[in-house]
C-alpha cells in the first residue's frame, strides 16, 4: 500500500509528475534498488540500462540519456558512483543514499519555492496597490489624448459591488476619511454576521473613520439584538476599533449606499438583482452630498445599538 | 520612467499589456467614436484600424473576435445588442471596469500560487526524510517481491511459469528436480519443455528428471503424438551432453513410489501438478512457504535415491521393470547397444 504523504511529498519534490508518473530519476532509482535486490552487489551502467528497459519495454532510452540520468542521481546523492573510468564505474543504491537524495532535493526545492514567494509577494502588493481608475483615466488619455473622468457606472452583483467599494475606498480611503454605510436590507456592504466586509473594514487601518447605520429591521438579525446577545459591537467591529461607530435607525426607508467622504458612492439600486450605481462627484455632486446631508440627520437620530426603541418609530416607510 | 512606460508596466501586471490586438481594437474604438460622437459598430472599428495601419493585414472576423474577448473582458459595452448591428462604446467607466476585473484575477492567481507554495514549504519542512527513505526502498523491495505464488491455468501457462522461474533461472550450480507420472499431460509440448530444461544443463545447472515405469512399458511412444525425429534428436542431445560432463540423469523410480507431477528450481521455487485435466498447477516459492518446498525436495529426493538410472544397462531395467523389454525406450536402447556392438565386432 503506498503511503499517501510520501506521495504528496514525491509529488513536492517534483521526484512524482503531475501525470502520476515517476520522474526520471525516481524511476532510475527504483531500477537500481530493484536489480540490486535481485542479483546484489553494485551495477554497471550497461545493468541498468537493461534494467530500466526491461521495465519499460517499447520506450526507447538511450545509453546517454541513461548516464545523463544518472549523472543527475549521483549528484543528488541518491545513487553513488565507485571506481573510476567510464567502464569500471560501478553504481549503488540504498535508504541511507536515498534518504540523502531527499534532503538534498527538498533542499532545492525550499529554496526554488522560497524564491518564487519572494518574486510573488512584492508582485501582489504593486497588483493591490494598483489604483483601476488613475490606470483607466491614463489609458483613455493615452488612447485618445484627452482626459476624461470616471463618472458613473453599473456594477452588478455583491462581488462586484464590493470590489468596486474596495478598490476605490479600501485603496484610496486615509487618515480622516469617512465612510458612511446605509443598510436598509440585507446588504453586500455587511456580512451575515453582523461585521463590515473587509473592503470598509481595512479602511479603518488607513485611519477612516466608518459610521454604520443599521435599519431596524435588519438590525435584530444581523446583531441578535432583543436580549439574546450583549456582545453586539464586538460582532460588529472585527478590528476592535472606536474608529467604526454602529447606530440603528427606526425612520423611513432612505438609501442603501456607501459613500467615501462627499467623494464618490455606492448606491443599491436595485436588490434582485443586486446592482449599484457607482457615482463620482464628477458625474453628480448634488446626489452625493444630499446623500450624505441625509444620512448624517438620520445618524444624529438613530440609537444606539443597546437603547431600546423610541415609541412611535416606525422602522420603515 | 516616463508616464508610457508606466502606464504599460501596469497593463503588463494585470496581463493585459502583452494583448496588444486588443488594446489596437480597443484605441480603435475609443477614436472612432469620438470622432462620430457616437457608440460604432464593427465595420466602422475595422476601418478605423486600417486607417491607423494601413495595408495591415485584418479581417472582419478577426475584429469581431477581438471585440467578443473585450466585451467579455467589460472594457467594452455593447449598446444595440442586435446581432448585424451591435454598437460598440468605450469609455474610462467601462475601462475601469474592465481593470478591476483583472486585477481582482491577477490578485487571485497569485494569492493562489502563492498559499500552494506556502502548503509546499511547509509540506517539506515537515517530511520525515528517513521513513520516507525507507518507504520507498520498501515499496520497491515489494514490487519485486509480490510474485510470490501463482495458480497456473492451462499448459500455456504451466510451462511459461516453469520456463520462467525454474528452467530460465537456472544457472551453474543450480539444481532442478523434475518429477513425471507420464507424459500424457503435456504431450503438446513435452520435447520443446524438455530442449528448455537442456538448455538450463547446457549453462551448468544439474537435471534430476525422474520418471515412474509407465514410461518404459508403453509399446509405442511415438504412437502417442511425439515426432520421433525430434524425440530421438533430443535423446541425442542428452546422451552428448553426459559425455561432455554435464550434471544429467534420468531416473526410472521404483513402482509405487509415492511421487507426483512436480519441478523445482534449487529450494526455491517449485511447480506442482493439481489437475490433469483441465491443466492446473501452482508456483510456490520459498518466501510464500518455505515448509511446503523444503518438503517437497525431500520427499523427491528420497524417491531419487532408490530409482534407477535410464542410463544403466538395459538389461538391469528390463530385470527390474518386467514388460519394459517389449517398450518403445527399451527396444530402441537394445536396438542402438546392438547396433554399436555389431560395429565393434
Amino acid at each position: 500500500m503506498v503511503d499517501e504523504s510520501v506521495t504528496r511529498a514525491l509529488k513536492a519534490l517534483g521526484l512524482i509528475l503531475r501525470t502520476d508518473k515517476d520522474s526520471r530519476t525516481l524511476g532510475l532509482v527504483k531500477a537500481v534498488l530493484g536489480k540490486q535486490k535481485e542479483q546484489g552487489g553494485s551495477l554497471s551502467i550497461h545493468e541498468i540500462h537493461d534494467e530500466l528497459r526491461r521495465e519499460e519495454p517499447g520506450v526507447k532510452l538511450s545509453k546517454t540519456f541513461v548516464q545523463k540520468t544518472l549523472r543527475t542521481a549521483v549528484e543528488a546523492g541518491f545513487v553513488r558512483a565507485t571506481g573510476h573510468g567510464p567502464q569500471r564505474i560501478r553504481y549503488s543504491s540504498d535508504a541511507s543514499a536515498v534518504e540523502t537524495g531527499l534532503h538534498r532535493t527538498a533542499e532545492s526545492a525550499k529554496r526554488r519555492i522560497q524564491q518564487e514567494i519572494r518574486l510573488i509577494n512584492p508582485e501582489f502588493d504593486a497588483a493591490a496597490s494598483l489604483d483601476c481608475t488613475a490606470l483607466a483615466q491614463d489609458v483613455v488619455l493615452e488612447f485618445t489624448g484627452s482626459k476624461q473622468r470616471i463618472s458613473s457606472r453599473l456594477v452588478i452583483g455583491a462581488e462586484d459591488i464590493r470590489r468596486a467599494v474596495g478598490y476605490n475606498m479600501k485603496d484610496t480611503a486615509g487618515e480622516g476619511s469617512i465612510i458612511r454605510v446605509a443598510a436598509m436590507s440585507p446588504s453586500p456592504f455587511i456580512h451575515q454576521n453582523g461585521e463590515v466586509v473587509p473592503e470598509i473594514a481595512h479602511a479603518v487601518l488607513r485611519g477612516s473613520n466608518v459610521r454604520c447605520l443599521v435599519s431596524s429591521k435588519i438590525a435584530g438579525g444581523l446583531f441578535q439584538i432583543d436580549g439574546r446577545e450583549d456582545n453586539h459591537e464586538d460582532a460588529f467591529d472585527s478590528l476592535q476599533s472606536p474608529r467604526v461607530a454602529v447606530k440603528v435607525y427606526d425612520g423611513p426607508m432612505m438609501y442603501h449606499q456607501v459613500t467615501l467622504n462627499n467623494d464618490c458612492m455606492a448606491l443599491i439600486v436595485s436588490e434582485k438583482p443586486l446592482m449599484a450605481a457607482w457615482i463620482t462627484r464628477h458625474f453628480n455632486p448634488d446626489i452625493i452630498d444630499a446623500s450624505v446631508l441625509s444620512f448624517d440627520e438620520s445618524w444624529k437620530e438613530a440609537r444606539a445599538l443597546h437603547a431600546p426603541c423610541s415609541k412611535g418609530a416606525s422602522g420603515s416607510s | 520612467m516616463s508616464s508610457r512606460e508606466r502606464l504599460e508596466k501596469s497593463l503588463d501586471m494585470l496581463g493585459f499589456g502583452h494583448d496588444r490586438r486588443a488594446l489596437s481594437v480597443l484605441r480603435a474604438i475609443m477614436n472612432v467614436q469620438s470622432s462620430l460622437q457616437r457608440p460604432v459598430d464593427a465595420l466602422e472599428i475595422y476601418d478605423g484600424l486600417l486607417q491607423v495601419e494601413p495595408g495591415a493585414h485584418l479581417t472582419r472576423t478577426w475584429v469581431r473576435k477581438v471585440l467578443e474577448a473585450l466585451v467579455n473582458m467589460r472594457m467594452v459595452m455593447v449598446e444595440s445588442d442586435i446581432a448585424h448591428r451591435k454598437k460598440y462604446s468605450a469609455d474610462a467607466n467601462t475601462i475601469v471596469t474592465g481593470l478591476e476585473d483583472l486585477k481582482h484575477q491577477t490578485l487571485t492567481r497569485l494569492e493562489t500560487r502563492r498559499r500552494f507554495l506556502q502548503k509546499e514549504l511547509s509540506l517539506l519542512s515537515s517530511v520525515d526524510f528517513s521513513h520516507m527513505a525507507k518507504s520507498l526502498t520498501r515499496r520497491t523491495r515489494n514490487t519485486k517481491e509480490q510474485p510470490r505464488s501463482r495458480l497456473l491455468k492451462g499448459l500455456e501457462a504451466y510451462r511459461e511459469i516453469t520456463n520462467s522461474e525454474i528452467y530460465g533461472r537456472a544457472g551453474a550450480g543450480s539444481i532442478i528436480r523434475v518429477a513425471r507420472l507420464w507424459l500424457r499431460p503435456f504431450m503438446s509440448n513435452v520435447l520443446e519443455a524438455f530442449d528448455d530444461l537442456l538448455s538450463a544443463v547446457e549453462r551448468g545447472a544439474d537435471l534430476q528428471f525422474c520418471v515412474t515405469p509407465d514410461i518404459l512399458t508403453q509399446g509405442d511412444l511415438v504412437a502417442t503424438g511425439l515426432p520421433e525425429t525430434k524425440l530421438v534428436e533430443s535423446l541425442a542431445r542428452v546422451a552428448k551432453l553426459r559425455t561432455e560432463g554435464a550434471r544429467i540423469d534420468v531416473r526410472i523410480c521404483i513402482p509405487n513410489a509415492r511421487t507426483y507431477h512436480f519441478s523445482s528450481l534449487n529450494d526455491e521455487s517449485m511447480v506442482i501438478l493439481l489437475s490433469e485435466d483441465p491443466l492446473a498447477a501452482t508456483w510456490v516459492s520459498r518466501s510464500f512457504n518455505p515448509g511446503l518446498v523444503k518438503s517437497a525436495i525431500a520427499s523427491f529426493d528420497r524417491t531419487w535415491k532408490q530409482s534407477i538410472s535410464l542410463f544403466d544397462s538395459p538389461q538391469r531395467l528390463i530385470e527390474r521393470f518386467p514388460g519394459s523389454e517389449s517398450g518403445y525406450l527399451i527396444s530402441t536402447m537394445v536396438g542402438s547397444q546392438k547396433r554399436t556392438e555389431g560395429k565393434k565386432v
